[in-house]
């Protein structure tokens, strides 16, 4: 689509709007706030127009004409709602839905379907067909990811573009002929591509079903957040689905700046390890479970005996050891508690995988930018040095530290029991926390709470800010995340300015490079 | 103000009626003679009674009518297998929560993907408002003439699968998923 810049003026149902020249009807009547609808049509897609349900009316022109493939020019009157248009789109949704099975009592799409949207606003909620319904294969594996069912199938085409033109792997086709058209998988009906899943995004209807989320839940019943994947540094914005305090799903949230509309399969089947059965739950001192009370009492008393004895110094040896998977309010609390104390050696480590060249990133955390700007080194630990005392934020693997370290006290915060610990605090995953992670490209975004871990939870945050509390007399900490980010903003140059709701939903870019500098 | 008030006359008894006897005596008749009728009825005729209308609980029960709303159950199609295909419409319109639903996979049936692998309803929290049955898209639950629901602790009111689908029992009907959808 090449604009060179130029604009056409066009009139959408009476509203006047003027747009980029080569916009199509659809996009142009996004502009006005009119939903054109659509099935096949994609932004990101290549146009094949033939849905047919986006129909609208234009002056002068003898027929109707579908939104997705016809462009504006300038001075074109444009109807998305006359009395030909809606007559047009209910003949298009009589026959899409002829042979459609109507099982959306067991269909996972139910609720979120755009056959289901379309056929209340543009059905007649009447069939005049008489005939047997045709027969097609349900309930076909595709892989171990997804599943199709060729009787909800409308045949938008969407899955076959996506593999063809943005994975390039061209994986599904049409076969057969006439009513008996259906998709079919290339050589033994596997989906290989590791991106795979995005297609039952792209799916308008019920055809494609994740064999994940499969009858897991209605999506009636789940709650959503508007947080971010946190398997590795791209930060993709996703929106995370619970129910009853379980997570189920995340599907991909759209930022062009980011992840665009996609994300990749490892990062969407990356969650189990929150519904986890075996969480450390309650504080532990010594193995045994204790209130918060309690267990900050004995964290602050060995502390306070690492303070006393110097900190860093040769006399009484105290190591930081933070995890990439913090956010950065919580790394700027444990950096001012390690300060309080005189730490000087603060630790982490960035669990490495594969990355490739669409969005998978190497560094499989979100905040490592984070925490090499709140002054933590991600350089190993000296295993030969006897420790005195350890503080120790745990990976999700529980890793981040050599196994054989020798410490006298450990204060280990982990999602699992740590049968070392001296104290013992659970782990808040990034799904169960508000926050904000520094993603790849230096893109400051918000994590947001999508479900509640254990009533009387305490996040790291606070337990950082009541340790501290306890060491340095008339310390206050924050009560909300965003409280944190204000006083984060306020200590930090590449932070300056911003604000929880001015970060957003779709996250702002840091200039990372001055401020570290600065700092 | 004064002109809307009206003063209602009292309605005067006759001497017969302040005498209060009449009126004791008519009513010591019907009891007597009630009396004697039920114990006719106990001692005679019990089984074609003309007086008596106790009802004799927990022998007897009465005949609810074909649209009281007792508690809900599930019901089988003809050869035994449950209709209800966990679409979770009842769970979702329940007023008072009282359904519970655990779907699951078919793995080895091709005409019917999704079933309930568990299904509760709490009798304690169900108010018999009928709301699953009227939702029910396969017509899968209903409310059954069932209305003494007892127990000596909580646990028991929690109905399962199994228990719902006996008080449902087997309803005749011409779609068979399990056989055509």
């Amino acid at each position: 689509m090449s604009t060179n810049g130029k604009t056409v003026n066009v009139t959408i149902d009476g509203k006047q709007v003027t747009v980029p020249a080569g916009t199509n009807i659809i996009e142009a009547a996004r502009h006005v706030n009119t939903e054109v609808p659509h099935y096949c049509y994609h932004p990101r897609l290549s146009v094949v127009g033939n849905c047919r349900i986006c129909l609208v009316e234009i002056e002068g022109w003898p027929k109707l004409q579908i939104g997705c493939n016809t462009n504006v020019s300038d001075g074109m009157t444009v109807f998305t709602a006359s009395d030909k248009v809606r007559e047009a789109r209910e003949g298009v949704m009589e026959l899409l839905l002829i042979n459609h099975p109507l099982d959306c009592t067991i269909c996972d799409q139910a609720g979120e379907c755009k056959l289901q949207d379309y056929a209340v606003d543009h059905g007649t909620g009447l069939t005049r067909f008489a005939f047997d319904k045709q027969k097609k294969p349900k309930n076909v594996s595709w892989g171990d990811k997804v599943v199709f069912d060729a009787e909800r199938c409308i045949l938008c085409t969407r899955c076959v573009r996506f593999l063809d033109e943005l994975c390039g792997t061209d994986e599904i086709g049409i076969d057969f002929r006439g009513e008996k058209v259906s998709l079919i998988v290339r050589d033994d009906g596997q989906l290989t591509s590791p991106y795979q899943m995005n297609i039952i995004d792209l799916c308008p209807v019920g055809a494609l079903t994740s064999r994940d989320f499969r009858f897991k839940s209605r999506v009636w019943f789940m709650q959503f957040a508007n947080t971010l994947c946190t398997g590795c540094a791209r930060g993709c914005n996703v929106v995370a689905g619970a129910r009853e305090e379980r997570l189920l799903r995340m599907v991909p949230r759209f930022n062009a700046q980011v992840n665009d509309h996609w994300m990749c399969d490892e990062g969407r089947l990356n969650y189990t390890f929150v519904n986890d059965e075996d969480r450390l739950v309650a504080p532990r001192v010594n193995g045994k479970d204790v209130p918060y009370d309690d267990a900050l009492a004995r964290a602050a008393a060995i502390l306070q005996k690492a303070k006393e004895g110097g900190g860093g110094a040769a006399d009484i040896a105290v190591l930081g050891c933070a995890s990439p998977f913090m956010t950065n309010e919580e790394l700027f609390s444990f950096a001012g508690l390690l300060d309080a104390l005189g730490v000087t050696e603060r630790r982490f480590a960035i669990p490495m995988g594969e990355g490739d060249d669409m969005l998978l990133h190497p560094e499989k955390a979100p905040n490592a930018r984070g925490a090499r700007l709140f002054g933590f080194q991600d350089a190993p630990v000296d295993a030969e040095r006897d420790w005195d005392v350890v503080v120790h934020f745990a990976a999700r693997d529980g890793g981040g530290l050599p196994d054989d370290l020798n410490a006298k006290s450990r204060i280990v915060f982990s999602l699992q029991v740590d049968k070392n610990a001296d104290v013992n605090f659970p782990l808040t995953t990034s799904f169960e926390k508000d926050g904000t992670v520094i993603s790849a490209g230096d893109r400051l975004q918000r994590v947001s709470k999508a479900l509640t871990f254990a009533p009387s939870h305490l996040t790291e945050r606070v337990v950082l800010d009541r340790l501290r509390g306890l060491i340095e007399d008339g310390y206050q900490g924050t009560d909300t995340a965003a409280l944190a980010l204000a006083r984060i903003a306020q200590e930090h140059a590449a932070f300056e300015g911003l604000t929880w709701t001015g970060i957003g939903l779709q996250g702002v870019s840091l200039q990372l490079a001055e401020a570290e500098v600065g700092a | 103000m004064k002109n809307r008030v009206r003063v209602v006359k009292r309605p005067q008894l006759s001497f017969l009626e302040r005498w209060y006897l009449g009126p004791v005596v008519k009513g010591l008749g019907m009891t007597i003679k009630r009396f004697f009728g039920v114990l006719t009825d106990v001692l005679f005729r019990w089984e074609n009674k003309k007086t008596a209308i106790t009802m004799q609980y927990p022998e007897e029960r009465w005949d609810f009518k074909d649209n009281f709303r007792g508690a809900p159950a599930l019901v089988m199609d003809q050869e035994g297998r449950s209709k209800c295909v966990a679409c979770q419409i009842c769970e979702f319109v329940c007023p008072p929560k009282a359904i519970t639903m655990w779907p699951a996979e078919l793995e080895d049936e091709d005409k019917v993907e999704k079933y309930p692998e568990r299904f509760e309803i709490d009798m304690l929290r169900c108010i018999y408002c009928g709301y699953c049955e009227e939702a029910c898209p396969e017509e899968a639950i209903f409310l059954v003439k069932e209305a003494e629901i007892v127990y000596a602790d909580r646990e028991s009111f929690v109905y399962d699968k199994d228990k719902l689908h006996a008080m449902g029992g087997i309803r005749e009907d011409r779609i068979m998923k399990w056989k055509d959808k």
